[in-house]
């Protein structure tokens, strides 16, 4: 009897030390999947805004819901799950739905324009406000130089008018 | 307003007109862009599996389920393959025309049945004939993934080998069939030829 109790004190006692353990396993387990589960849904929801729906114009496959973006949606995370990368899915995705299905085009021939033009616009624009600013500068360095020079040519002319006009102005206040 | 001026008068006078002329350039330029893409439909999309082959595996049978489709099913002639469902209005319009050519011009059409109940798909076909030589039921979508279809009508041109060589969006009809036709029977002599 008492050997009995103890033997199911010492099973009981195992029991709970293991069932601690493998708390603690699954647990461990749990967070790993979890988190690789929460990246997962993370890059899931970062590609489907980065892939457009081939069907609509204006929407990314998360926002779109035709049939077509549904179907990818669930492709792409067949892919995830399937060990692609990102730039794997986007190849794929691209393979049968052309670059239209990214947001974001590769630089080739085709989107050349596309990837240039704003730059060349901005040039364009710099060079415009460039030549603009420097003929404002030379001009108005030429008024000066011009006033400047005046100013001493002048000098002289324009002390003694101005002594003869206010000696002018003596003899007017004089003769009142 | 007096800034003005003085840039005027120190920029040679030809340069500055020209300048002036750019508004006028860039409104031309748009213009021409603009009249270029009327009556171009944006949903069109370049197809970029031109050159490649359909997929090995189809799918299965619509009418008869036991079987499994393959690309050798094709038989070695060109076919079109005709993406279509009970649910799509445009197929409606589009079946009779389908009918047709199927049999005033022996045009081999291959179907696929997108997005579908079987009952209902089977149904269709019996009321409003059947056109195809074969329809394969792709119930969950998975071809048409496999060949970038985006919705329906939609038709492929495959040639003998399985190759895919044109594709067309929306409805075939008198209008939008003659392209088609002609590289169908380019395809066609191609095989006689052999």
């Amino acid at each position: 009897m008492n050997l009995h109790c103890c033997n199911t004190h010492r099973l009981q006692q195992a029991l709970i030390a293991l069932s601690l353990m493998m708390c603690g396993m699954i647990q461990q387990a749990l967070a790993a999947e979890l988190s690789s589960d929460v990246l997962m849904e993370k890059r899931f929801a970062d590609l489907s805004e980065q892939l457009r729906c081939p069907k609509c114009q204006n929407q990314s496959l998360a926002d779109s819901d035709a049939i077509i973006s549904r179907d990818l949606r669930r492709q792409l995370r067949e892919l995830l799950q399937q060990g692609y990368s990102n730039a794997e899915v986007k190849q794929y995705m691209a393979a049968r739905y052309g670059n239209f299905i990214l947001y974001d085009p590769p630089v080739e021939r085709a989107t050349l324009v596309l990837w240039f033009a704003p730059l060349l616009l901005i040039l364009l624009g710099a060079v415009i406000l460039y030549r603009i600013s420097r003929s404002h500068h030379r001009t108005s360095q030429t008024e000066h130089t011009k006033v400047d020079t005046l100013n001493q040519a002048e000098a002289k002319r324009l002390a003694n008018l101005l002594v003869s006009q206010d000696s002018k102005v003596i003899q007017v206040t004089d003769d009142a | 307003m007096n800034q003005d001026t003085t840039v005027a008068t120190n920029w040679p006078g030809w340069r500055w007109r020209l300048l002036l002329l750019l508004p006028m350039v860039l409104a031309f330029g748009m213009g021409a862009l603009l009249w270029k893409s009327i009556g171009t439909d944006p949903n069109r999309l370049e197809s970029n599996l031109i050159g490649k082959p359909i997929p090995e595996l189809l799918g299965p049978s619509l009418l008869d389920q036991q079987r499994f489709l393959q690309r050798s099913d094709l038989s070695g002639q060109p076919a079109l393959l005709n993406v279509w469902a009970t649910w799509c209005t445009s197929c409606a319009i589009e079946h009779p025309y389908l009918i047709q050519i199927a049999k005033l011009e022996q045009v081999r059409i291959i179907g696929i049945n997108y997005h579908d109940k079987r009952p209902q798909a089977i149904d269709w076909l019996n009321r409003l004939g059947n056109p195809y030589a074969f329809t394969v039921f792709d119930q969950q979508g998975d071809l048409g993934i496999e060949l970038g279809v985006t919705g329906a009508p939609e038709t492929y041109l495959v040639d003998a080998a399985g190759i895919i060589r044109a594709r067309h969006v929306g409805i075939l009809n008198e209008r939008t069939w003659p392209q088609l036709r002609q590289q169908y029977q380019q395809l066609i002599a191609d095989v006689d030829s052999q």
